[in-house]
């Protein structure tokens, strides 16, 4: 019988995957990005702007002999830009097969969630932003907003990008 | 300014509902292009004369800033605390105590009886039980987390396929007139200086206003949404989606949103800057839309207390279409 159950309960919890997700901040929200698309975090860096550039590109860095671009974040979250202080990361992702930087505010944490803590987000959205959110998880009454960086530009800005 | 507050918002939802009527009627006659002009102006004058009297109102409120419950509202004092609060016998037009009863689950025993600000006495959370009243006959039960958990579950399952398949929108009262008795209780609730009601019957609950986690790329009218026993309210900037021709900048910095208005059947809030007070009112007293129009989420005006009653319903469908006011979901 205890056999039995230990059968289910793995079954369960293997529908139910662990996902990881690095978290950061951005306007007093917190958001998550699947751990497996961050390749590191830098500090922020003198970001070299690129004249003709989309209006989401903040500019380029120098990774070890790497040109990265760095999208501005806020921008394309539709929020107003900030100042950037000592918090302020460079979070270096793999997303549609290129590696870019996205500015936040700071980065918090890795955080473990199970899929079916995964909510699906409020299906209101209208603008262009809303698609790349993928779902919201509440953990300890605070409110996790998981983005999916796939989403975070549309085809022909991804390819826009390889452009630059 | 020659009107009261009172008298414009009765004007502006007379309109409102009077330009629905014309709307439909306009199938068989359309109306003339300087007919549409003047109405065009006169819903143009009414919304600058609500700007003007709930700004004009808003000032005056601050000047008495206590003010927030009209002086004939009483509270009794409240018996021993039980699960289920039993509402008693009402008076016939102003429901001192239904408000206060409504409440009472969360209140236990801090209601006084000499009058209070309604905002003191609530505490973080205030839900009632989502089933239908029958106020007269039947006691209303007003349940706490447990029974409330299950009733909310229930409705949701009862209203999904409805609001998912798109079956016929109820773009008439008819269907909520059927569901309301005779008499019936509504919760009035002001934002931004105008009065709405709800009936009780589709009123899931009341929470305070606490964390609004803002998600982006949503309309301007989504404010956020707010964790509640683990789940997410999805919350509506209330004055911002009813009124979005008159939300200007001014007025969204003034509003002080205090309260949502959980509607039943859904994860939808409406935020609310005050409670008034529940009142027992007959249906002869609701000057209800009897044709489909633009705006199925207005009920009716009740026509003492001068305000809208909300067809929360039709309003569901709408915010889970992400609609603003004015959009039509036929």
């Amino acid at each position: 019988m205890k056999d039995t159950r230990n059968v289910a309960a793995v079954a369960a919890s293997k529908d139910d995957v662990v996902l990881q997700w690095v978290t950061f901040k951005l306007d007093n929200e917190t958001y998550g990005i699947n751990v497996m698309q961050v390749q590191e975090v830098l500090r922020y860096t003198e970001i070299a702007p690129v004249p003709g550039a989309p209006y989401y590109v903040l500019g380029i860095i120098n990774l070890r002999g790497n040109v990265v671009t760095v999208i501005d974040t806020r921008s394309r979250f539709g929020l107003q830009s900030a100042e950037v202080d000592d918090s302020t990361r460079i979070v270096i992702i793999e997303a549609e097969k290129q590696v870019i930087g996205i500015l936040v505010d700071s980065v918090a944490e890795v955080v473990y969630l199970r899929r079916s803590e995964i909510d699906n987000a409020p299906n209101v959205g209208t603008e262009e932003s809303a698609k790349f959110i993928q779902g919201v998880s509440n953990r300890d009454n605070e409110l996790l907003i998981l983005v999916d960086l796939d989403k975070l530009l549309s085809d022909e800005e991804w390819a826009e990008l390889t452009q630059l | 300014m020659s009107k009261s507050v009172d008298e414009t918002v009765f004007d502006f939802f007379e309109l409102l509902l009077h330009e629905n009527d014309s709307s439909i009627t306009g199938i068989s006659k359309p109306p003339s292009h300087g007919d549409k002009s003047l109405q065009r102006e006169a819903i143009g004058n009414e919304v600058t004369s609500l700007d003007d009297a709930i700004l004009a109102e808003r000032a005056s409120v601050r000047l008495h800033q206590t003010i927030t419950v009209t002086p004939e509202v009483q509270f009794a004092k409240v018996k021993a605390p039980s699960p289920n609060v039993v509402l008693s016998e009402v008076a016939p037009k102003v429901d001192k105590q239904s408000l206060e009863k409504l409440l009472a689950p969360v209140l236990k025993t801090e209601v006084k009886t000499e009058p209070k600000i309604i905002e003191e006495l609530i505490q973080p959370e205030i839900v009632s039980e989502g089933k239908p009243v029958d106020d007269t006959e039947q006691p209303i039960s007003f349940a706490a987390e447990e029974p409330l958990a299950v009733g909310r579950e229930e409705a949701i399952l009862v209203n999904k396929p409805e609001t998912q398949l798109g079956i016929t929108p109820p773009s008439i009262t008819k269907d909520l007139q059927e569901v309301l008795d005779d008499e019936f209780q509504v919760l009035f609730f002001k934002v931004a200086g105008l009065t709405l009601a709800v009936p009780l019957v589709s009123l899931g609950g009341i929470v305070k206003v606490e964390r609004i986690n803002h998600i982006i790329g949503r309309p301007s009218w989504f404010l956020g949404v707010q964790s509640h026993r683990e789940e997410q309210l999805n919350i509506v900037d209330t004055c911002a989606w009813v009124m979005p021709e008159k939300y200007t900048d001014k007025l969204a910095q003034s509003v002080n949103y205090q309260y949502l208005v959980l509607l039943e059947g859904s994860n939808w809030g409406l935020t609310c800057e005050s409670l008034v007070n529940a009142v027992k009112i007959n249906k002869s007293q609701v000057n209800w839309r009897s044709k489909a129009g633009k705006r199925p989420w207005l009920a009716g005006v009740v026509k003492e207390q001068m305000c809208g009653i909300l067809h929360v319903q039709a309003l569901v469908e709408m915010l889970d279409a992400g609609l603003g006011c004015q959009d039509s979901i036929g």
